[in-house]
């Protein structure tokens, strides 16, 4: 698959694609929080991932893992924090923290109000000043978000995503699923886009299956078709988002070796998962996640031996 | 015999419901066509403003056009139409815009429906592409929306048919309205009303057959 990777760029867009070297820092993530409603999901998540590098994500369901995955081509948008990739600001917000201490200073003096006390001008003009900063923020915030959005596409277009429940287009033949969006978004001409899908289909043993509708495979041929959708858009990243989950257990095998071909490639991969064989053999780091917050991010061989948080203990005893 | 030969040969009188039946079928596909183009439009912006939140003023324009349109009897809507707002206008055109306008708000219930059964990790999946929500939703979203919508849009169809046997009201002979007046003249009701019954009989159940063939087709090419 290395093979495609060096091929020139058909395109160009205004989202320049970046000579990043192996290595090189191509996403970052500062300070990610999500909250849904009233659970907070993501509590100040840090994380860097260079170009080269096979993160696995593990942690207990419910923690945070696949969340913090969507968060990264804002299929789900945090609600504060940074994420930038290949330096560009993809999201970029803490006025949330500004309205959490209007909502404080409001609520004291609702509370004096209540008890009858006199509310000082201190305060008050405290209230003002606060509001003041809050809304300023949040209309650069907007104006930045607007900005953000006119390339969110493109940059969507370098970050490829595989999903637990494949997500194949049922009404488009294999074929069709693959090279809708290369030729859609102009990547590659029809014939190219044919061409190289049926190469990287005969990598992954479906070139036979070209003309089948998804509903005609199963679920491991599936998730490879869906892997090869993500690689024809020639990303510098692919996100799994539980690839295996959804998959007879006979079918695990055929998915992962996959994922692992493509990681002796060199291509760069994020993937939440509960495989650990996985983690342990592909990986060159692995994530633990628990409560929102990453609690050890190291190698293979340190994570699984000699890990040091005592959650990360209990969890392995769990799972291995 | 009498009563056939007075209801369907004497002068040519058989012509007659082949007119009505002209007429029944003209105002049902103008209907039809007008019903799915306003279906559809006010079912996506339904649905784009459910899933993007924009459309917002648009959004609520249509609401109130369904609760209208689906809140009162079309009978009493064609005669607002033909006696207030389209009086300038030929009665067919009225029939036909009319029932137009009042399908229109039952086809985009039925086809929001559809556009509501795909998948959201569809919607997920394109936008992971960088495919931008225009084309999310005219090369992904409407294609598998109009499948699931199908069947019952087929349904509509058929009862939209029935429905235009009140035209009579505002004057178009269709072939209730035919059948009507050859009673009006021969004081017999009952050969005249069981033929147009039966006409009614077959359009449908040559609808039903043709929607099947359809429903067996999309079958084979897609077993989901």
């Amino acid at each position: 698959m290395t093979k495609i990777k060096n091929q020139p760029q058909t395109a160009s867009h205004s989202v320049e694609r970046k000579d990043i070297k192996i290595g090189e820092i191509l996403i970052e993530v500062k300070d990610l929080c999500k909250q849904f409603e009233d659970t907070q999901v993501l509590q100040g998540v840090n994380l860097q991932i260079k170009k080269g590098d096979v993160v696995a994500v593990v942690g207990p369901s419910g923690c945070g893992k696949s969340t913090l995955l969507r968060c990264l081509n804002l299929l789900e948008k945090p609600t504060a924090g940074t994420i930038t990739i290949e330096g560009d600001n993809i999201f970029n917000s803490y006025s949330i923290y500004e309205k959490q201490k209007l909502n404080d200073i409001n609520k004291q003096i609702k509370l004096l109000k209540k008890q009858k006390q006199k509310v000082s001008s201190e305060i008050l003009d405290e209230y003002v000043a606060q509001k003041e900063k809050y809304l300023s923020l949040l209309k650069e915030e907007k104006q930045t978000d607007k900005e953000i959005a006119k390339t969110l596409n493109k940059h969507r277009e370098k970050v490829g995503m595989v999903f637990q429940q494949f997500n194949l287009f049922p009404h488009m033949t294999i074929m069709q699923n693959i090279t809708f969006a290369p030729v859609k978004l102009k990547k590659l001409e029809l014939a190219a886009a044919q061409e190289k899908g049926l190469e990287l289909l005969k990598k992954v043993g479906l070139s036979e299956r070209a003309n089948d509708y998804p509903s005609a495979l199963s679920g491991g041929q599936k998730q490879r078709v869906a892997i090869v959708r993500a690689l024809l858009m020639n990303p510098d990243v692919i996100l799994f988002d539980e690839p295996t989950s959804a998959l007879d257990p006979e079918m695990v095998g055929e998915v992962l070796s996959v994922m692992s071909d493509l990681a002796k490639d060199g291509m760069t991969m994020m993937v939440v998962t509960h495989e650990m064989g996985f983690a342990r053999e592909v990986a060159n780091r692995v994530v633990f996640i628990d409560e929102g917050k990453i609690v050890e991010d190291s190698a293979p061989q340190e994570f699984f031996n000699n890990p040091k948080n005592a959650r990360l203990k209990e969890f392995l005893s769990k799972v291995l | 015999m009498d009563l056939f030969y007075e209801a369907l040969i004497y002068q040519n009188r058989w012509t007659w419901y082949l007119e009505g039946i002209g007429k029944t079928l003209l105002i049902s596909l103008g209907a039809v066509a007008i019903g799915v183009v306003i279906g559809v439009i006010v079912a996506l912006i339904k649905y784009v403003n459910k899933k993007y939140g924009s459309f917002k003023v648009a959004s609520k324009i249509c609401d109130i056009y369904l609760t209208i349109f689906r809140g009162t009897p079309v009978y009493v809507q064609l005669l607002i139409m033909y006696l207030v707002v389209l009086f300038f206008v030929n009665d067919i055109w009225v029939a036909i815009i009319t029932f137009g306008i009042n399908s229109g708000a039952y086809v985009a219930e039925i086809f929001r429906g559809g556009l509501e059964a795909v998948d959201d990790g569809q919607l997920e999946a394109g936008a992971s592409l960088g495919l931008s929500k225009f084309q999310v939703m005219v090369s992904i979203v409407l294609p598998q929306g109009f499948r699931h919508a199908l069947p019952s849009l087929c349904n509509e169809f058929i009862a939209l048919v029935k429905e235009t046997s009140i035209v009579g009201a505002i004057g178009v002979k269709d072939i209730t309205k035919i059948a009507a007046n050859i009673v009006t003249k021969t004081g017999e009701a009952f050969v005249p009303y069981i033929v147009s019954a039966i006409i009614y009989l077959v359009i449908v159940i040559i609808l039903t057959q043709l929607l099947k063939l359809i429903e067996r087709r999309l079958a084979k090419s897609d077993k989901n």
